[in-house]
């Protein structure tokens, strides 16, 4: 960061201030004249990184209110520039401060327009500056800052006078409702505690004279006036400056305005230049009269300081980040090597056990695959011995019934695990055909019966069905011969 | 504010320290950002990997009584002769014991063998040799007996697969000659397949 100094310009004297640590430093004075200018030049090029701002103190100044329409932008730019113009002859050191908008339907907008008007009194200080390359961070007037100084010691008036004592002057500032509308710069002949206290009291009666006439419906309205000054002056100011019915005084303490403002240390007499100059560097008020080309360089400072903190921001922001993740990747690597810990005693105890299985060169899992194979063929296998076995019990016991064969099957239908027996046998020739087929019948039923069975007559041994051809008669030998009958017997495994 | 081209000089130390900061704290982010990415990598397969583990015990511990079931039984039956090459020597052997044993009549012819089951990815192939085996007998429990015996001696898997028992009726001759023996009643035409496990490298 720069470090930001002050130049205080008053009509004898030019004072610099350095600003450290919340604190003004005065640093050198010059004389108002080339030879001082010279020794300034000096003095900047020993400070070529700072940031200067200036501070006028002139009588030179002109103050103006103006109305002016409901405009924005160019527009308001381009009015504000031509009543400066015409009020203060072009001067280059000029400013304009927006007092509000009127509340009627057109809604024009005040303006208080200021200049410097004596710019050749400022210009070689500035042109100094600017020929040093350095900042200048805008101009000033003292003023200016009364309304700063107003706000700071909490003086909220409808209307006030400001009364300060700096160099060999005094200045006189009036205000409403806590906006500048005017100041002057009288010369102080005499230093004395009486010439100052008879001062101000000429002086704010002169002004609140000055203020009724502009404002004549407020007659009757006492303006109070508000004097800084030293303790060694309050006496002489106390027995001066008396109120009247139009003028009150209220006289403050420049101790006590030096602490409600922040400075360390107060002036030690009723001058008030450090009192002004701490609130220049403390809390610089946004109207100023340098225009954008005296002040480039300080546009390019604060780019390049923004460059600089946009640099060191984008850095550590970065460096936060990349710090965040590598905690996190420290986290994810702990975690990483935990789980690989894991997993090698997983693994350890694994092959522990493995170990313990007795191997095979061909590869333990296709051992164990065709082992799976071998008893899967093997709990599929069947026998005969159970549809046999059946078979048998469901024989009623008669021998008009006889089993020819019994051919058994097991399923190859992948899938189907079910047996099969087709059984052929004969009802013996001279039999009751009746008694004959109450034995087949007997064998279907018992068959039947059995719920692992499931049984089809393939061959009925009597063609005495509805829907079979039946023939016969006394000399058919057909009628003696043996009659045929076939079963199919199917069994599901397991059952 | 006009930028003219004299003004860079004065703002390029910013603009230096700018770009540089940026190029410092892009690569801090990026290196930062590759290393988490990898530790990421690195976490998740050792994951996977004690994942896999885990699991691989997990199995082991509930299939280890299967397992050792299973190698005790491969055991069995290498010892048996299931596992290896054809015995058909025993084959024959078996069947002229069961025949003295049973005193029963019984005919058999042997297939060639061939492979059961197309698995050309297994380590290990079944093969089986169709036997086509004729019975004579007087009870059907002759059969029953004689393929139960088949079943717990030979040195293969012995799949039944097809069995029909047909009645035999005595001719006139031999129902004169009852006093040489007893004679069969019932003829038992099987299919047995014998089946054998090889592994497929060896043959």
């Amino acid at each position: 960061m720069p470090t930001r100094r002050l130049l205080y310009l008053c009509a004898h004297r030019a004072t610099a201030f350095c600003w450290r640590d919340g604190t003004l430093l005065e640093e050198a004075g010059f004389a108002t004249t080339p030879a001082g200018q010279q020794q300034f030049a000096a003095y900047l090029e020993q400070h070529r990184e700072s940031r200067f701002a200036l501070l006028a103190n002139v009588a030179e100044e002109g103050f103006q209110i103006e109305r002016i329409p409901f405009l924005r932008g160019a527009d308001r730019r381009a009015v504000i520039r031509r009543r400066i113009g015409q009020l203060f002859f072009n001067s280059k050191l000029s400013t304009s401060r927006s007092l509000g908008h009127e509340k009627a339907r057109r809604r024009n907008e005040r303006i208080l327009l200021a200049a410097l008007t004596d710019p050749s009194f400022i210009e070689p200080w500035v042109k100094r500056i600017g020929a040093a390359g350095i900042a200048l961070s805008g101009i000033y007037s003292l003023p200016l800052l009364g309304a700063v100084l107003l706000e700071k010691i909490a003086w909220a008036q409808a209307r006030c006078l400001l009364l300060t004592v700096q160099d060999q002057s005094i200045r006189q500032s009036y205000f409403e409702k806590g906006e500048l509308h005017f100041s002057r710069l009288t010369p102080l002949q005499h230093s004395d505690h009486d010439a100052i206290a008879r001062a101000f009291a000429a002086e704010a009666g002169k002004l609140q004279q000055y203020v009724a006439a502009l404002h004549p419906d407020d007659t009757g309205q006492a303006i109070s006036a508000c004097i800084l000054a030293h303790a060694d002056t309050l006496p002489a100011i106390e027995a001066t400056c008396i109120d009247s019915a139009t003028l009150t005084f209220r006289i403050i303490e420049i101790e006590d305005c030096a602490r409600r403002i922040g400075l360390k240390t107060p002036p030690p007499a009723t001058h008030c230049e450090s009192l002004f100059a701490h609130l220049l560097a403390a809390a610089p008020p946004r109207t100023q009269f340098a225009d954008d080309g005296l002040r480039h360089d300080f546009h390019l400072q604060r780019i390049r300081s923004a460059l600089h903190a946009f640099a060191a921001t984008a850095l550590v922001v970065s460096l936060l980040f990349a710090g965040k993740l590598a905690g996190d990747s420290h986290g994810i690597a702990q975690q990483a090597e935990s789980l690989a810990s894991k997993a090698r005693h997983a693994r350890l105890r694994y092959e522990a056990i493995a170990a313990t299985f007795p191997s095979h060169p061909g590869g333990s899992a296709a051992l164990l695959h065709a082992i799976d194979r071998y008893s899967e063929l093997e709990r599929k296998n069947r026998s005969p011995e159970g549809l046999l076995l059946a078979i048998s019990r469901a024989l009623p016991p008669t021998a008009a019934l006889e089993l020819e064969s019994i051919a058994w099957q097991a399923s190859a239908a992948p899938g189907d695990e079910r047996e099969l027996a087709t059984v052929h046998g004969t009802l013996q020739p001279g039999a009751n055909a009746r008694l004959a087929l109450a034995a087949f019948r007997q064998l279907n039923d018992a068959l039947k019966a059995n719920p692992q069975l499931q049984t089809k007559v393939l061959h009925h041994p009597f063609a005495g069905e509805a829907g079979q051809s039946l023939s016969g008669g006394s000399t058919r030998p057909e009628d003696e011969a043996p009659k045929t009958f076939s079963l199919q017997i199917s069994r599901k495994a397991g059952s | 504010m006009k930028f003219a081209a004299a003004d860079l000089r004065k703002i390029q130390s910013g603009l230096f320290a700018a770009v540089l900061a940026c190029a410092v704290g892009a690569a801090a982010l990026a290196a930062a950002l590759e290393r988490k990415n990898e530790a990421q990598t690195a976490r998740a397969a050792a994951g996977e990997e004690h994942r896999e583990f885990e699991s691989k015990l997990e199995r082991m511990h509930d299939d280890e009584g299967t397992i050792r079931q299973s190698f005790a039984l491969s055991g069995a039956l290498q010892r048996r002769g299931v596992i290896g090459e054809e015995q058909r020597l025993d084959w024959i052997e078996l069947l002229r014991d069961i025949r003295n044993k049973h005193r029963i009549d019984l005919q058999y012819e042997l297939a060639p063998q061939r492979e059961l089951e197309s698995d050309a990815g297994a380590t290990f192939a079944f093969y089986a040799s169709t036997m086509k085996l004729q019975l004579q007998l007087l009870h059907e429990e002759d059969l029953i007996r004689v393929l139960d015996d088949l079943r717990n001696e030979a040195s293969a898997l012995v799949l039944v697969r097809e069995c029909t028992i047909s009645r035999v009726r005595a001719s006139d001759g031999e129902q004169s000659d009852r006093r040489a023996g007893p004679r069969a009643n019932l003829q038992a035409d099987c299919r047995i397949d014998w089946v054998t496990i090889r592994e497929r490298a060896s043959r």
